[in-house]
């Protein structure tokens, strides 16, 4: 026990401050303690006074006073640099403004002041050329390329017969037709003589999309053709050499061989197929739309059609001819063993060139010969040919009369 | 102990709480109560040891413990304030007749 706090004195004000500060040093700390231990007055003003400092370093405590986060930058420097850099930038446009007003009163002035300019430079014929239509042939506007001027070959435009449709030097400008197109079907015309036959092949009208340009060669067609009945002698309504023939199911190589066959050198833009002269491709196997019922009333095991005649076999190997497609006749065996295939052979100028007789005897129809270049061309492109079961191969011209191979 | 003598008069007596307790005394309210269970634990301890050292057996010692307070004809709060010179057993026989 301290003198201070002797039995029955209680602690002043300031020791129990300290006291509740903590700021006693630990023997009177003890002796308060002991006191207050034994004193509940001096311990209700400790709890008390405790209570009412809590209170004080409570309420600096709950008021917050948040600050920006650039409260303490010295925000004077950097407001001067901003403003430089702003009345920096005005001058700068300002000055650019100046220069533009100078530059266009300068350019307004040299065009016052500059002399008119001259004419415009006269093109180059090269680049300058026209486009003139063709003489003759009135040409509707077509995107599709055309081929212009075909050259008469020396065979065709000699000029002494005449044969020539549109004349030898004649130019002439035909559209390229799309040969890709295997729907399109030709007129094929023949020529006034067998020596220069000159056959041109046109597009019909089948093609809606160049319903003009079609109309106009169908219009030409139609008055080459009133001026080629007299020289159409000796040929059959249904020959491919008829003028309103049309062939069916024509195929690119088919337009590009009929150019060629006549003679006439043209220029053809040919899309896939190779041009080549054959005259195979005068007469084309017609397809069956449809199996024929034949007499035997047996499933049709080969058939095969060319222009007019049609040949079938049964299951049976009877062999059957037919002219139009439904009435159909047996033929007699001619052939050793069981026919099993027939087909259409293509008929080789080389190898098989009919002799005079062959040729005279059918000369009406459809038998024809005709002379091209120095070759001799049947109008028989294609033959029958017919295979037996025991590997044997049989032809025949008409269909009905058949020879060993 | 002085402080001993703080904590249990201020919670038993003046019914402070821990936190309080522990303020006053710069300690955290468990420390407080950590050391209130230790000295009710000795105090129970050392009051059997009395009681038994009196002439009482022990199962009679922990029956008088056990005693409610407010059926005991004393004022503790009297002779807990007032035993600052001398022992507790002493005082009893002054203080029950002011109590009565």
């Amino acid at each position: 026990m301290s003198d201070l706090l002797q039995p029955g004195q209680h602690p002043d004000a300031d020791h129990l401050n300290a006291f509740i500060e903590d700021a006693l040093p630990l023997h009177e700390r003890q002796h308060t303690l002991a006191h207050l231990a034994m004193c509940p007055h001096c311990r209700e003003i400790v709890y008390l006074s405790q209570s009412a400092s809590l209170s004080e370093s409570l309420e600096p405590q709950t008021i917050v006073t948040r600050k920006a986060w650039f409260s303490g930058w010295n925000m004077w420097p950097v407001a001067a640099v901003l403003a430089g850099a702003f009345i920096f930038t005005i001058y700068l446009h300002n000055t650019r403004i100046k220069n533009n007003k100078n530059t266009v009163a300068t350019t307004a002035e040299l065009q016052r002041t500059a002399p008119p300019l001259p004419a415009a430079l006269p093109v180059p014929p090269s680049v300058q050329r026209p486009v003139q239509p063709m003489p003759g042939l009135t040409q509707p506007p077509s995107k599709r390329p055309t081929v212009s001027a075909p050259v008469i070959t020396s065979s065709a435009s000699s000029g002494a017969d005449g044969g020539s449709i549109n004349g030898a030097s004649q130019p002439q400008s035909i559209d390229v037709l799309p040969l890709r197109d295997r729907s399109a079907t030709f007129l094929l015309h023949p020529g006034t003589a067998p020596s220069t036959a000159s056959t041109h092949g046109y597009r019909s009208a089948h093609d809606s999309r160049d319903g003009a340009t079609n109309a106009a060669n169908l219009a030409q067609q139609k008055s080459i053709n009133t001026s080629l009945q007299s020289d159409q002698t000796g040929v059959s309504p249904e020959s491919p050499f008829n003028p309103q023939y049309q062939a069916p199911a024509t195929s690119p190589l088919m337009a590009s061989t009929t150019s060629a066959a006549v003679g006439v050198n043209q220029t053809v833009e040919i899309a896939q197929a190779t041009p080549r002269v054959d005259g195979t491709a005068l007469i084309r196997p017609r397809a069956m739309k449809d199996t024929p019922t034949l007499p035997s009333r047996l499933p049709v095991l080969s058939i095969v059609s060319n222009v007019r005649r049609s040949l079938a076999i049964d299951t049976s190997g009877t062999l059957f001819f037919s002219k139009d497609g439904t009435s159909w006749q047996p033929i007699e065996s001619q052939w050793t063993g069981r026919a099993v295939k027939v087909r259409l052979a293509s008929f080789s100028l080389s190898s098989q060139q009919p002799s005079a007789k062959e040729a005279d005897s059918h000369n009406a129809s459809p038998g024809r010969v005709m002379s091209m270049r120095g070759a001799t061309l049947s109008t028989h492109p294609f033959v029958f040919e017919l295979t037996t079961d025991a590997g044997g191969v049989w032809t025949s011209i008409d269909g009905q009369t058949w020879k060993q191979k | 102990m002085p402080e001993e003598r703080f904590l249990l008069s201020s919670y038993f007596l003046d019914q402070q709480t821990l936190l309080q307790i522990g303020r006053l005394l710069h300690v955290h309210e468990a420390t407080v109560s950590r050391k209130l269970k230790r000295l009710t634990t000795n105090l129970r301890k050392q009051l059997l040891r009395n009681l038994q050292s009196g002439g009482l057996s022990k199962r009679a010692a922990e029956e008088a413990l056990g005693t409610d307070p407010r059926d005991v004809e004393l004022n503790i709060r009297r002779l807990l304030q007032n035993s600052q010179s001398g022992s507790f057993s002493n005082k009893t026989g002054h203080t029950e007749p002011d109590q009565r």
